[in-house]
């Protein structure tokens, strides 16, 4: 799996802290900035940045983040940087300096070793002797570079939180039916048809519940836990482990779980857990298994087995699981995503 | 334990690729003593309520009064029963996820990488071959010893039966010596999956679709 950003961070992790960072898109000329400023270029087009780079840059010490927005559509960077700005308030937009024509004036170009083009960071000298760098050994530094990007981004804006630096979105976050991805406030009025900050993680609802754990083996990510305490079993949806991989809801043999869009990253590091569930359950006495108490002593396909010995029977509802299921049957099953 | 009753590990593998495995069974002689039930639960070491391979007791008949005479007209006998590693399993078409699968020798397994335990093999399979182990949150079933074969043993379950009552083998083999019967009650229609199974029939077996008993043990199944 390519990453990016963690290759970058390893990069700095060995160099000198540089004191500010400037992220260009990778529309434009290059921006000027002083001598101690990296640029980091953007893969794409600063309208469809995550707020991933700018959280982990500064978790990892970067005094200061600065943007310079894309020249083609700035409404939408602009947009882009006000929702960062909403939850990093420190970063801001880097001004080139203005009037005189570029050509004529005095000149300095960035040295070649102060761009950094995202996507094709060099491996840090020690890393290519085998001194280590690449995953392995204990975390250096505040983040730990072992960790898939998702999860690296979560803990960079927590610890950013916990310093006062980050203004997480508050897990009440108004949630909008109209709306799937439902958009941070502030970054509204900026425009219009700005996207919010793409989610990470699904919004999973569940309606009708059975506490089968089917959803639990079925997530890739471990994003899913069935926990049997008492007489009640709780569906937790660890958030920050999801990325909205689907195989839940497509495997639910009652269709129980829906996901209507995606949680943005912010909001999963406000809140990384959510209770999705909370089944009243006993336990099965032929199988063992926990099942919703109002069923009786016989899980629905004990209570079948016993009355039907070598009966076969496909409950109705599954038949439209089998279809929806099978519908993506091309994606890979059980794959870890890092 | 000494080497003396082992079978020899350098024996052939009996895993050959389109032999369509099945089990033969032998009704006249089984006494139900569940010694096959038993050998697989130790085999693979089944946790409590998964009993890949269970034997069923059917019993009916009654009685007639002549006189001050009873005379009775009654039957029972044994079916000894697990995965028949079916010519059309029904299991591997609901399976959502494809853990149901079959090696080339035709045995059906599931792999347990992709089972995510939903049931609907359960739920289908006539036979009740699927069972869900509820610590590993997975389906399990027969996969008529596999390990045990490729060491050229035979499997447990056959190897324990102490009244010689069970057999297997390439079907094509045991359908050519003890016939195609295989619908005996209470045993479901066989042209629901074509299971891999010959039986020889009891003195009072009775067709699948015309069985006047009644399972004696349905709790056991």
């Amino acid at each position: 799996m390519s990453d990016p950003i963690g290759r970058l961070l390893r990069l700095l992790a060995v160099h000198d802290p540089w004191e500010e960072v400037l992220i260009a898109c990778c529309h434009g000329a290059l921006p000027d900035p002083p001598r101690g400023t990296l640029i980091v270029v953007l893969e794409g087009c600063f309208d469809s940045a995550s707020i991933a780079l700018p959280a982990q840059l500064l978790a990892v010490g970067v005094h200061r983040v600065r943007v310079r927005l894309c020249d083609a559509d700035t409404a939408r960077s602009r947009a882009v940087l006000a929702s960062w700005q909403q939850v990093l308030p420190e970063i801001d937009a880097w001004q080139p300096p203005t009037a005189r024509p570029r050509r004529w004036r005095w000149h300095r170009p960035p040295r070649a070793d102060q761009i950094l083009r995202l996507g094709s960071i060099p491996l840090p000298r020690r890393a290519l002797l085998g001194v280590g760098l690449l995953g392995g050994g204990p975390p250096r530094g505040p983040l730990n570079l072992s960790l898939d990007e998702q999860t690296r981004t979560i803990d960079a804006l927590r610890l950013l939180a916990d310093q006062g630096r980050a203004r997480l979105v508050p897990a009440t976050a108004p949630e909008l039916p109209s709306q799937p991805t439902s958009a941070p406030a502030a970054s509204a009025p900026a425009a219009p048809a700005v996207p919010p900050e793409e989610g990470t993680a699904a919004r999973l609802s569940v309606d009708g519940c059975v506490a089968c754990g089917v959803c639990v083996q079925a997530c890739p990510n471990g994003a899913l836990v069935l926990d049997h305490g008492g007489p009640a079993s709780v569906l937790r949806h660890l958030r920050q482990n999801c990325h909205d991989e689907g195989a839940c809801v497509r495997l639910c043999p009652v269709g129980a779980l829906s996901s209507t869009g995606t949680i943005p990253i912010t909001e999963v590091a406000s809140q990384p857990e959510n209770d999705l569930a909370r089944i009243e359950t006993g336990r099965c006495e032929r199988c063992g298994v926990r099942h919703p108490a109002s069923e009786g002593r016989l899980c629905r396909t004990c209570r079948y087995r016993r009355e039907h010995a070598f009966g076969s029977s496909v409950p109705p509802e599954v038949l439209s699981t089998l279809a929806r299921a099978r519908s993506r049957q091309d994606r890979p099953q059980k794959t870890r995503i890092m | 334990m000494t080497d003396t009753l082992a079978e020899p590990v350098t024996a052939e593998p009996l895993t050959k690729a389109g032999a369509n495995y099945g089990f033969f069974f032998d009704q006249n002689v089984c006494n139900g003593c569940k010694a096959c039930q038993i050998a697989c639960k130790d085999k693979h070491d089944l946790p409590i309520g998964v009993n890949w391979r269970r034997v069923v007791e059917y019993s009916g008949g009654s009685w007639q009064k002549d006189g001050n005479t009873f005379t009775p007209n009654v039957f029972t006998y044994y079916t000894s029963i697990s995965c028949n590693h079916c010519q059309d399993p029904i299991c591997m078409r609901v399976c959502p996820t494809t853990a149901m699968s079959r090696h080339d020798d035709g045995t059906v397994y599931v792999d347990q990488n992709k089972c995510v335990g939903c049931r609907y093999c359960e739920w289908a399979c006539p036979y009740s071959a699927p069972q869900f182990n509820v610590d590993t949150g997975h389906m399990t079933k027969c996969d008529l010893c596999y390990d045990y074969r490729q060491n050229g043993q035979d499997p447990a379950c056959v190897s324990a039966c102490p009244s010689r009552a069970l057999d297997w083998g390439p079907i094509d083999q045991l359908r050519a010596a003890h016939g195609d019967q295989n619908g005996i009650a209470p045993l479901p229609d066989p042209s629901i999956t074509n299971p891999h199974l010959v039986i020889k029939p009891h003195r009072d077996a009775q067709r699948w679709d015309s069985g006047t008993g009644h399972i004696a043990n349905p709790e056991e199944i």
